[in-house]
């Protein structure tokens, strides 16, 4: 799983419907002092109700989006799994 | 998923049958900076992306890599590690501000 910090979110009608009921979450990975990892940010779904300016735990293996979603076929992987509670969030 | 940009379209003259049907797009990953100043530009290295939405020639999409661009042929196997998962609607996008800007 990797940290990522939460930067805006993307909206879509045409789409695989699997990927209904989630939001589309834009996040750069972060390392935990919140520098920045990598020039290209992720689209990550979530249905915790992550925001911008949120640091989440984001997990990047395809079978947990199938768990979470319930649909075998969705083509996704990066998931919101957690939020990082704000006052562990820097060390 | 990523960004990516459509540049462009190609056409397999052999394929496997698996994917026959299927059309392949150039998708250019799109850098969070270009992102940033929504100036049209990707920045990221040219890949082949399955598809099944039918963006437009510089439409942003929304793509996978790995083992889950085959997922939509499940529980058939596809041998597709890309797939545009959406196309773009709208962007709501304010990262901290960077130098340079």
């Amino acid at each position: 799983m990797i940290l990522a910090r939460i930067d805006g979110t993307v909206t879509a009608t045409v789409k695989h419907p699997s990927l209904n009921g989630f939001t589309m979450l834009i996040g750069m990975q972060v390392n935990a002092d919140g520098s920045e990892c990598g020039k290209e940010p992720w689209i990550i779904l979530d249905r915790m109700g992550a925001g911008r300016g949120d640091i989440v735990c984001v997990t990047s293996e395809g079978d947990a989006a199938r768990q979470l979603s319930g649909d075998t076929r969705i083509p996704a992987r990066m998931v919101v799994v957690g939020l990082v509670d704000p006052r562990e969030a820097k060390r | 998923m990523k960004f990516g940009i459509v540049r462009g379209r190609v056409t397999l003259s052999r394929v496997d049958e698996s994917i026959a049907d299927t059309r392949f797009l150039i998708v250019e990953p799109v850098t969070a900076q270009n992102l940033a100043e929504g100036n049209g530009k990707g920045g990221g290295r040219e890949l082949i992306a399955a598809d099944q939405l039918g963006p437009r020639m510089g439409q942003m999409v929304g793509f996978v890599e790995g083992r889950e661009g085959a997922s939509p042929w499940h529980p058939r196997r596809a041998p597709i590690d890309a797939y545009i998962s959406f196309i773009v609607e709208g962007v709501d996008y304010h990262p901290p501000t960077r130098k340079g800007k």
